[in-house]
């Protein structure tokens, strides 16, 4: 048997069957949870090439896999990223009938773990780009459910993410050529400009950011934020990937200050939108790009950065799916489209909670999942790069008046007259132990972190 | 397999050879050029649904001229194949909803403008075209021009709509522009089979937006 069988094609095959199966939501949901969840641990305690040894049970597991041609290689360097890819599934899944998502949410998600396992462990690597591409595009029926119209931040998100694509395949191209040993300057300095372009296509740097809080509005909040996460962690681990696969990328200093640089320029503009922002769901997806900037921030921050980069992950996945879930209950509450979420602390305090803890985390307040991460990146852009600290903070001020304005609306405007109480308590439990995790991370750092650093190969 | 060995015959191999020696020739392939701007140009200004799948089927004849001066004619035909389902699937979407389709105006001077954009937009990209040869070695000139052609009037399709099926027929032409350029620089099967699957994904895509507003809701 081999790691990728476990972990691309049994996935794949299992994501398949639930969504042939109609009706039984609740055991879809749960199953699709609870696999995730089964193949994450799988990840964290089997070890990959070694003889495993289970009572009277022996066996290894190879790490290849040969496809038409061409191998999928899962070894144990790829550990880290299966945990990631599948806890991050369990865990939105594990919301995701709560807040009341599509039929097809269960098994599309697993389908995507699948492929997003397959784009990371596929040789030649830049084939990935390719499978990523898939993501974008069989995700699509969870945005537009049938009788709903088609919004314009649909149709930018198809367009964006289809553009990304050839950049990435082009870059591939390039860097072989490179790695073979053509070094040229005027070449290096072509990849970069594609890798530059197709990366901000895919991750939404400004400015092919617009769709991102326009896809927020239109869609079902939970589905956004799930699909917006997803191909973000997607492609920050593709990036991740290339760069460590080419000596002469990694040992690039003029790439680590181009990572930076759209860091940075990702938590500014994101940070001044945010400020201008009233409505909720759009909010939500200028703190999400505001958050990858740190990702791009830490990635470019020398080795110091290696581990951020992936510890950043998780404060990120809590921190969202709380806010996700949040918001979801907000619709289920009748508050309108455009909504502020006026009133919502005094119709349901936990909901209003969940919000402002995704909000503030992401911000990086004190106590919570994001702080002491957060507080780690700016300590290492400080040391590279003091200048574009002040930036930083002005972009993170920006979100941090749209949060107390949130708390402002949230507690002390009136609700509108069609709002209802929510009247989902497994809703309510479920953002509460999402809210508890995030102050137990951000509380007991010391404790929680070395574990998963741990991890890392 | 059963493909393996068809391609593998005689008589295929065959005619691939007769058509990769017509197509070679220098007149044609500015013939093929010719056809891929007026083709996309076309897609960009027609009114007619019909008319687009139509002018889309030719698209992808010229772009299996292009692609098959880097790949053999067998691994060429793919494309063809591929861009053919996909511009069926897309028309059967199209015909079966109504008739009207029209985001690009309908008043002849909004037209004559559209075209004067366009003129514009093809004399920039073949001034383009010696500077990006230099990008991409082992291209020859007709293949980067058709390609430059291709994405930057499948760009200007996408900066002007907000329709899905105008949309997913802007990405196919941007797309088409690309897998010529790549062509030129990658020959894997696997990258045939996953551009064929992007090609037929979008496709669908694409139908299901289409039909999805005229759905009965979920339950």
């Amino acid at each position: 048997m081999s790691a990728p069988l476990i972990w691309i094609f049994i996935p794949l095959l299992l994501g398949v069957s639930l969504l042939l199966l109609d009706g039984w939501r609740h055991l879809v949901a749960w199953a699709a949870t609870f696999s995730a969840l089964l193949f994450s641990l799988m990840a964290a305690f089997i070890p990959l090439g070694e003889l495993v040894v289970w009572g009277p049970l022996q066996f290894e597991l190879s790490d290849t896999f040969n496809i038409f041609g061409r191998q999928v290689i899962i070894d144990r360097s790829d550990t880290i990223i299966l945990m990631l890819v599948f806890a991050g599934t369990a865990f939105w899944n594990g919301g995701a009938y709560l807040a009341g998502t599509p039929r097809l949410f269960p098994g599309l998600s697993m389908v995507s773990a699948a492929f997003i396992v397959m784009a990371l462990s596929v040789e030649p690597f830049l084939y990935g780009a390719l499978i990523i591409f898939l993501v974008a595009l069989i995700n699509l029926p969870l945005l537009v459910s049938p009788g709903a119209k088609v919004g314009k931040g649909i149709l930018r998100y198809l367009v964006f993410q289809t553009l990304g694509m050839p950049f990435i395949l082009f870059v591939g191209w390039m860097l072989t050529g490179l790695a073979l040993g053509a070094s040229q300057t005027d070449v290096e300095f072509r990849a970069f400009i594609l890798l530059g372009v197709g990366f901000a296509l895919w991750l939404a740097v400004f400015p092919f950011h617009s769709w991102v809080p326009m896809l927020s509005q239109e869609v079902h909040p939970y589905v956004s934020t799930y699909l917006l996460h997803t191909l973000t962690m997607a492609s920050l681990l593709f990036l991740y990937g290339l760069i460590g696969r080419y000596a002469w990328l990694r040992d690039s200093l003029e790439l680590l200050a181009i990572l930076r640089a759209a860091g940075v320029l990702m938590v500014l503009v994101n940070g001044v939108f945010a400020l201008a922002e009233r409505h909720q769901s759009r909010l939500l997806g200028y703190a999400l790009l505001l958050d990858i900037g740190y990702s791009l921030i830490a990635l470019g921050s020398f080795d110091a950065g290696y581990q951020l980069f992936f510890a950043l992950f998780i404060p990120r996945i809590l921190a969202f799916a709380v806010w996700g879930l949040a918001l979801s209950a907000l619709n289920r509450m009748e508050y309108q489209v455009s909504s502020t979420g006026a009133g919502a602390y005094r119709m349901t305090p936990l909901v209003a909670l969940g919000m402002l803890v995704g909000l503030f985390s992401t911000l990086g307040f004190p106590l919570m999942a994001g702080f002491p991460l957060k507080l780690a990146v700016l300590e290492a852009l400080a040391a590279s790069d003091p200048a574009a600290l002040s930036w930083v903070i002005l972009g993170v001020g920006g979100l941090l008046v749209a949060g107390l304005r949130t708390l402002i609306y949230l507690v002390s405007v009136k609700a509108p007259a069609s709002a209802q109480t929510n009247p989902q308590r497994w809703l309510d439990l479920a953002i509460l132990l999402g809210t508890i995790m995030i102050f137990l991370i951000g509380s007991l750092p010391g404790w929680f972190l070395p574990i998963y650093i741990n991890l890392l190969p | 397999m059963g493909f393996v060995a068809f391609s593998n015959a005689p008589g295929f191999a065959r005619a691939g050879v007769v058509v990769n020696e017509f197509f070679n020739s220098e007149n044609v392939l500015f013939l093929i050029v010719i056809l891929l701007a007026s083709t996309a140009t076309g897609l960009l200004i027609a009114r007619s649904s019909r008319g687009r799948i139509l002018l889309l089927g030719i698209q992808y004849l010229g772009v299996f001229v292009m692609v098959n001066q880097s790949w053999p004619f067998e691994l060429a035909v793919v494309k063809l194949v591929t861009g053919w389902i996909a511009s069926t699937v897309i028309g059967l979407v199209v015909f079966s909803l109504s008739p009207e389709d029209g985001d690009v105006s309908s008043l002849p001077a909004g037209q004559l403008f559209l075209l004067l954009v366009v003129m514009l937009v093809l004399i920039t990209a073949w001034s383009l075209t010696p500077a990006a040869m230099l990008w991409i070695p082992g291209v020859s000139q007709a293949q980067m021009t058709a390609s430059l052609f291709l994405i930057s009037l499948g760009l200007l399709q996408l900066g002007l709509t907000a329709r899905p099926a105008r949309t997913i027929i802007g990405l196919f032409t941007v797309l088409s522009g690309f897998e010529i350029l790549y062509a030129a620089v990658e020959r894997s099967v696997l990258v045939a089979g996953l551009l064929a699957g992007v090609t037929l994904g979008l496709a669908m895509t694409g139908a299901y937006l289409m039909v999805a507003p005229g759905m009965e809701a979920d339950s």
